[in-house]
């Protein structure tokens, strides 16, 4: 079993450290509020403690469902993982660039390229599953014809 | 409403629809994903089950080979045996056949 995470990890390493950011970030914005961007309290307002802490939940949830589907392979929790990490690094790459102008632009193009190569897993492997239960109605219709 | 609000209301619209994504993939789409977990475990299983009986093969192959060289590494032996018997056999004559000549110039 040991030797299979390893195997995960040589073919996922961008993966894997997408969603390992995401679980530590997320987890100190969860933890500290709108401390962690200082572009989500500019652009936020009043809102921003709140929404920061709901954020940082969001992407740190995304990250452990995520690490968790891909480990262990569980897809249906990869999947809402990898929605809610896209989404999350969509939400800040906004915000940083809404708050802080250029000055926000590194973060918001890193963060937002996370976010178009979850996007994409998601694609890669919704793909395999249609494929996979086409498979598998395949088979089943051919079981029952025998 | 200024650009900051906009990128800020599309980034709350963006946050809420993957959101909804991620529900709609865990109800909508739950079986063909289970399916894909099921064929990726089959296929590993699949995978060492044709290893461990290549592996038997190749053992069997070389055990097979093993009992051959034995049989012949025996059979090897056997023949040096006979062979040494059969010089010792010959020495035993030329000696007698020398000690003869000499029995036989003494008497010329």
């Amino acid at each position: 079993m040991k030797r299979d995470r390893r195997e995960h990890l040589r073919h996922n390493p961008f993966g894997t450290a997408a969603s390992g950011g995401a679980v530590v970030l997320g987890g100190l914005g969860a933890i500290l509020g709108d401390d962690v961007s200082q572009g989500m309290t500019l652009s936020l307002h009043a809102s921003a403690t709140v929404v920061a802490h709901l954020w940082g939940l969001m992407l740190a949830t995304g990250g452990i469902l995520k690490l968790y589907g891909l480990y262990w392979g569980r897809s249906t929790m990869e999947i809402p993982g990898l929605w809610m990490m896209s989404g999350a690094y969509f939400f800040y790459s906004l915000t940083v660039a809404a708050g802080l102008g250029m000055g926000g632009l590194a973060a918001a193009i890193l963060s937002a390229a996370l976010g178009v190569g979850c996007l994409i897993k998601v694609k890669i492997i919704m793909r395999h599953a249609r494929i996979a239960g086409r498979q598998h109605d395949a088979h089943d219709a051919h079981a029952e014809d025998e | 409403m200024n650009w900051g609000e906009v990128a800020v209301s599309i980034a709350q619209v963006a946050a809420g629809g993957t959101i909804v994504q991620a529900v709609i993939s865990l109800t909508r789409r739950r079986s063909e994903l289970r399916q894909l977990d099921r064929g990726t475990d089959s296929v590993a299983v699949e995978t060492a089950d044709r290893i461990v009986s290549m592996l038997r093969a190749e053992l069997e192959i070389a055990k097979s080979e093993n009992a051959t060289l034995k049989a012949e590494l025996a059979d090897h032996q056997r023949q040096i045996l006979a062979l040494v018997e059969r010089v010792s056999e010959l020495r035993a004559d030329l000696a007698m056949a020398k000690a003869e000549i000499q029995r036989l110039q003494d008497d010329g």
